[in-house]
């Protein structure tokens, strides 16, 4: 039943299946993409250049900028809190973005359709992602995960002698994979809207052949929604590389305890507008960069190979 | 949003309240069960989200004394004072702060509706020279940290006299920075049957119609996430306000919300919990009465 | 807009954005405007860091000092702590920093260094600096030159929770003889008489001004006057030490330890009577008596090494104003300067908010007013007048952050990362390093 709208598989940004441009598409996409051009020159571009230009400098955000060519370059090689940065990254972008992606799919398809007072439920799931970064948000979460806090007093009605979560290097990660889990709602939202656009007809003939909800989900469901479940995973890997409020709300912009919460871009933070070292995060930023790049290009490579366009 | 909510219908809203609907047709038992079943595991998942929230809305009613020795959600001290207190604390009326947020807020909305779509439309349905790397150099443009820009921005920005406005925030929407929008309106276009774009086409409608008649409107749900995102973003985006709003006349709420806190003095965190209760009842709001668009689609309009 | 985006058309403009934002950022090094009042209306902006109470007062400040003088507004900025200094990093860059700025001394040299602050000394028609002792004075130059004023001053000490120690039927230790062996034994057995309810101390050298004093009673430093690093290894290992020997005996165990470190004020053990001591400076014990109104706060003087004569204490300023080296109007900036740091009508209306007034004036005017936990803050001030030596070199570019260095390795010992030794030498190194490349 696929195979009616198994799409061409294409990446974005292909060329178009006429193979070639025709004159009327180039002057409608100089309208349409104006102001996007616009911008590009005008406000990204810019301080973008400017910005790599920096990181072949030791600009310190007060004096002028003099050029030190690899230097800062070197400095990463034997910069050992760089290397924590990044493994602690890492591990928060493979293991948070799955499950939040998994979670917000699975509510996503409960929360659909069929079932009283939905509005409610996915007002409900996605408040906690309203509050986002608000300071409040880390105050709640170093009183749910403190030493004394809400959640162990659960524990303790099991007779679990729970941790320090937030303040013990070897848990306070996991606090903020699960902070990150907390607000599925956002690419719940996403999934709710893309659910939508899969037209119904096709569920009602699937259960008219008999299939089960279950092969319903993996033969409908999960094809036709693959455009948008790759644009979950290809954002969600962005977003979570640059995971910055969270970790800097709860750790007090220190990343603690131990580093063991430092973010990457906490790292460049710190070394930009606590040390001064504003060339050189300039140049972590562009490593930053890079390394998301090319997950983003690995993951349109592989997208060819399970997402499905319909045209 | 230009759609009419009423011409729709919305699988979602609240059921008419006639008898046939609550009747429940007559279904196995097993069924049954699971429905109740999805219920209870819903609404305990639900509990278990808005714990935390619950705490903060009850510790913004109870006394600053109380509020860290209490995990419970019962209120021993109804203390209201919080509320006054809070809206009353920072140089202006919280109130004030509100109306810049929301300023900024909707600018940067009607920014990203319509330039995304815009620029989406041209990446989704137009073939042009070097697509494909205008395509990753948007992408590109997301994924530098805000805090290497800023400065040059800031420069730029105060070139052309524009600290203290809003434009810094309005700006970069109008013209289409956001490329995460780009890219999600992208993937719903492409959604979107070509053969509808076709038959228009065929009938000798141009981009510009075939966009505004056809594309738009099919494109409801993801318009509404936009809406919704940029919305909330904007709303708890403190580094970029902070930054180029100093004069407190014009402070947002986020940066005002940070004014409760200083970790060396005594803050006032049953003001800052009062306080940011208020400031979600907007964007609670806003999500409430957005969602119903999120569920629009194909389904509805009868395309196809 | 042509068809094609042609690569030059876009890297052209690309570039010629870029360059106008390099161009901008050239402004760097302009000469000081003249110093001499102006005939014309003149808006200076003002910039501080604190929470809503300290919001309302300085407001308070700037409209008696319109008042005064007509033709001078001034416009207040201001941001929590974090947001403060991300703002100033970022206006100092871009040529565009308000005028006046309060200033802590683990950035006075990084911004006096890098020439963003105004020599008062160019001032002095419009600043009076005569109710300042010539220490305090001190405190705000670098290389000789006054960069910054004290607003307040402190010294560090340790805060007693009296109402505990009552309750255990233990006596405040003697605090004029006291050293951290008689503090460390005092705090296990705070602990161990309350049954591990109530810990004795918290922990020991997880900032810069308590290691500094540690040195300097082993007769060394943290910096020398020309900014390097000069603490030697075993000038902090006893100290880290002490934490890794203490934890949960005698101090909280070292998960909480750390949550502490974070802790707001209201949340810290000191306050909810679970801890007898903790290091504050003096200034602090209002903000902690008024966090706890049940409990009982005395200030007792830092412990003192066994056999060294050096006391290491010094007086702090709690915060500095500074002008910024830029501003277009350096006298009516240094005439409002004037007005926060020696009117009376500002230290009435101030009070105790930013510590201690360091201008002896100002403190004689508000003296009698003060609440009774300022009092003992003052009376702390006056009775170590005589053992207070002569202030620690500042802390230099590149160091601003190191607090979170001291943190982080303190962290490494109590969680048995790494010994207090190799703890220790890692830290200097690391604070070595930073430093240098700020220099360089």
């Amino acid at each position: 039943m696929v195979s009616e709208f198994r799409a061409l598989r294409k990446a974005p940004g292909g060329s178009g299946q006429k193979g070639r441009v025709n004159s009327r598409d180039g002057r409608a996409a100089a309208v349409f993409l104006a102001p996007w051009v616009v911008g590009l020159v005008v406000i990204t571009a810019g301080p973008m250049l400017m910005s790599l230009y920096l990181s072949f400098t030791d600009y310190n955000l007060l004096s002028n900028a003099n050029f030190t060519g690899l230097e800062n370059i070197q400095r990463m090689l034997d910069d050992d809190r760089l290397v924590k940065s990044l493994t602690v990254t890492m591990v928060y972008v493979f293991v948070s973005t799955p499950i939040q992606l998994a979670v917000a799919l699975g509510l996503a398809v409960v929360l659909d359709r069929g079932l009283r007072g939905l509005a409610l439920y996915r007002s409900i799931f996605y408040l906690p992602s309203l509050l986002g970064s608000s300071v409040a948000v880390a105050i709640l979460w170093k009183r749910v995960f403190g030493v004394d806090g809400l959640f162990n007093q659960f524990l303790a009605l099991f007779g679990i002698d729970g941790p320090g979560w937030i303040s013990s290097p070897s848990t306070a990660l996991s606090t903020l994979i699960l902070l990150h889990v907390w607000t599925f709602g956002a690419p719940m939202v996403i999934f709710l809207a893309g659910l939508r656009q899969i037209p119904r007809e096709f569920y009602e003939a699937a259960a008219v052949d008999g299939a089960s909800k279950r092969q319903q989900f993996r033969r409908i469901t999960l094809p036709l929604l693959s455009p948008i479940i790759f644009f979950n995973l290809v954002l969600g890997i962005i977003g979570a590389f640059q995971s910055f409020t969270q970790a800097f709300i709860v750790s007090d912009g220190r990343g603690g305890p131990s580093d063991s919460t430092l973010f990457f871009t906490l790292y460049l933070y710190q070394q930009g507008f606590q040390n001064f070292n504003m060339g050189y995060a300039s140049a972590l930023a562009w490593l930053l960069l890079i390394i998301i790049a090319a997950f983003t290009a690995i993951n349109f490579w592989v997208s060819k190979y399970w997402v499905f366009y319909d045209n | 949003m230009t759609t009419d909510a009423s011409v729709a219908p919305h699988l979602d809203a609240p059921p008419p309240k006639s008898p046939s609907v609550y009747e429940v047709p007559p279904r196995s038992l097993r069924s049954r069960a699971g429905s109740v079943l999805r219920h209870a595991l819903l609404i305990l998942a639900a509990f278990v989200m808005l714990y935390p929230l619950l705490w903060m809305v009850a510790s913004s009613l109870r006394p600053d004394s109380d509020i860290f020795n209490s995990y419970g959600l019962f209120v021993n001290t109804f203390d209201t004072t919080h509320y006054p207190d809070g809206w009353n604390a920072l140089a202006m009326p919280f109130g004030s702060y509100l109306l810049n947020s929301a300023i900024v807020v909707l600018g940067a909305i009607v920014g990203n509706l319509v330039s995304c779509s815009m620029a989406a439309y041209a990446f989704a349905r137009l073939e042009f020279p070097y697509k494909r790397t205008a395509f990753a150099i948007m992408l590109l443009t997301i994924m530098l940290p805000v805090h290497v820009v800023i400065v040059p921005q800031y420069i730029l920005f105060a070139n052309m006299d524009l600290i203290n406005t809003f434009v810094p925030m309005i700006l970069p929407k109008l013209l289409a920075t956001d490329a995460f929008f780009i890219f999600l309106m992208v993937q719903f276009i492409r959604g979107i049957p070509r053969e509808l774009d076709e038959a228009a086409r065929i009938d000798g409608a141009g981009h510009a119609r075939i966009f505004l008649r056809i594309i738009l409107p099919l494109m409801v749900p993801a318009l509404a996430t936009t809406t919704i995102f940029t919305f909330i973003w904007t709303w708890n985006d403190f580094f970029t306000q902070l930054i180029f709003l100093t004069d407190p006349d014009l402070y947002t709420v986020p940066v005002a919300l940070r004014s409760f806190i200083d970790a060396q003095e005594n803050s006032s965190f049953g003001a800052l919990f009062a306080m940011s209760i208020v400031s979600l009842v907007p964007i609670f709001l806003v999500f409430l009465f957005g969602q119903r668009y999120l569920i629009q689609g194909i389904a509805t309009t009868g395309g196809k | 807009m042509s068809t094609r985006f042609s690569r030059r058309v876009l890297f052209g403009g690309a570039i010629a954005a870029a360059s106008a934002v390099v161009l901008a950022g050239c402004g760097v090094g302009e000469e000081t405007a003249d110093v001499a009042l102006s005939n014309e209306e003149v808006t200076l902006r003002f910039s501080w860091w604190g929470s809503d109470s300290r919001h309302e007062l300085t407001n308070q400040l700037i409209d008696a000092f319109e008042k005064e003088n007509p033709k001078i507004k001034v416009k207040g900025e201001f941001s929590d702590w974090v947001g403060y200094w991300d703002r100033m990093a970022t206006t100092f860059a871009a040529n565009d920093a308000p005028d006046i700025v309060q200033m802590d001394e683990l950035y006075l040299r990084t911004y006096a260094d890098r020439n963003s602050l105004l020599d008062l000394g160019k001032t002095t028609e419009f600043l009076n600096t005569d109710g300042f002792s010539d220490v305090s004075l001190a405190a705000g130059q670098a290389g000789g030159t006054q960069y910054a004023l004290p607003i307040g001053n402190g010294s560090l000490s340790v805060v007693a929770n009296k109402t505990v120690l009552d309750e255990l039927k233990i006596d405040l230790p003697d605090d004029k003889t006291w050293t951290w062996d008689d503090y460390a034994k005092i705090s296990a057995e705070i602990s161990e008489k309350s049954g591990g309810k109530v810990v004795g101390s918290g922990i020991v050298g997880s900032e810069a001004s308590l290691i500094s004093i540690y040195a300097r009673q082993q007769g060394g430093s943290l910096f020398d006057d020309n900014g390097k690093v000069t603490l030697k290894p075993e000038q902090l290992t006893p100290l880290w030490q002490m934490n890794k020997d203490m934890a949960g005996k005698g101090m909280p165990s070292a998960e909480a330890t750390a949550e502490q470190m974070s802790a707001p004020l209201n949340q810290t053990w000191l306050v909810l009577g679970k801890q007898a001591f903790n290091f504050n400076y003096n200034t602090q014990i209002t903000s902690l008596q008024a966090a706890a109104p049940d409990q009982e706060f005395v200030l007792l003087q830092m412990p003192q090494s066994a056999g060294s004569d050096q006391t290491g204490f010094y007086y702090k300023p709690s915060m500095y104003w500074a002008i910024s080296a830029r501003t277009e109007h350096p006298a009516e900036a240094a005439k409002f300067l004037d007005f926060l740091a020696n009117s009376e009508t500002a230290a009435k209306i101030q009070g105790t908010d930013r510590g201690i007034p360091a201008n002896e004036d100002s403190l004689a005017a508000i003296r009698p007013d003060l609440d009774p936990s300022s009092e003992l803050a003052a009376k702390f001030n006056d009775q170590v007048k005589d053992l207070v030596q002569d202030p620690p070199a500042l802390t230099p570019a590149g160091a601003s952050d190191i607090n979170a260095m001291i943190q982080r390795q303190a962290q490494e010992v109590l969680f048995d990362r790494a010994t207090p030794e190799e703890a220790s030498t890692k830290f200097i190194e690391e604070l070595t390093a930073a430093v240098d490349a700020a220099a360089s």
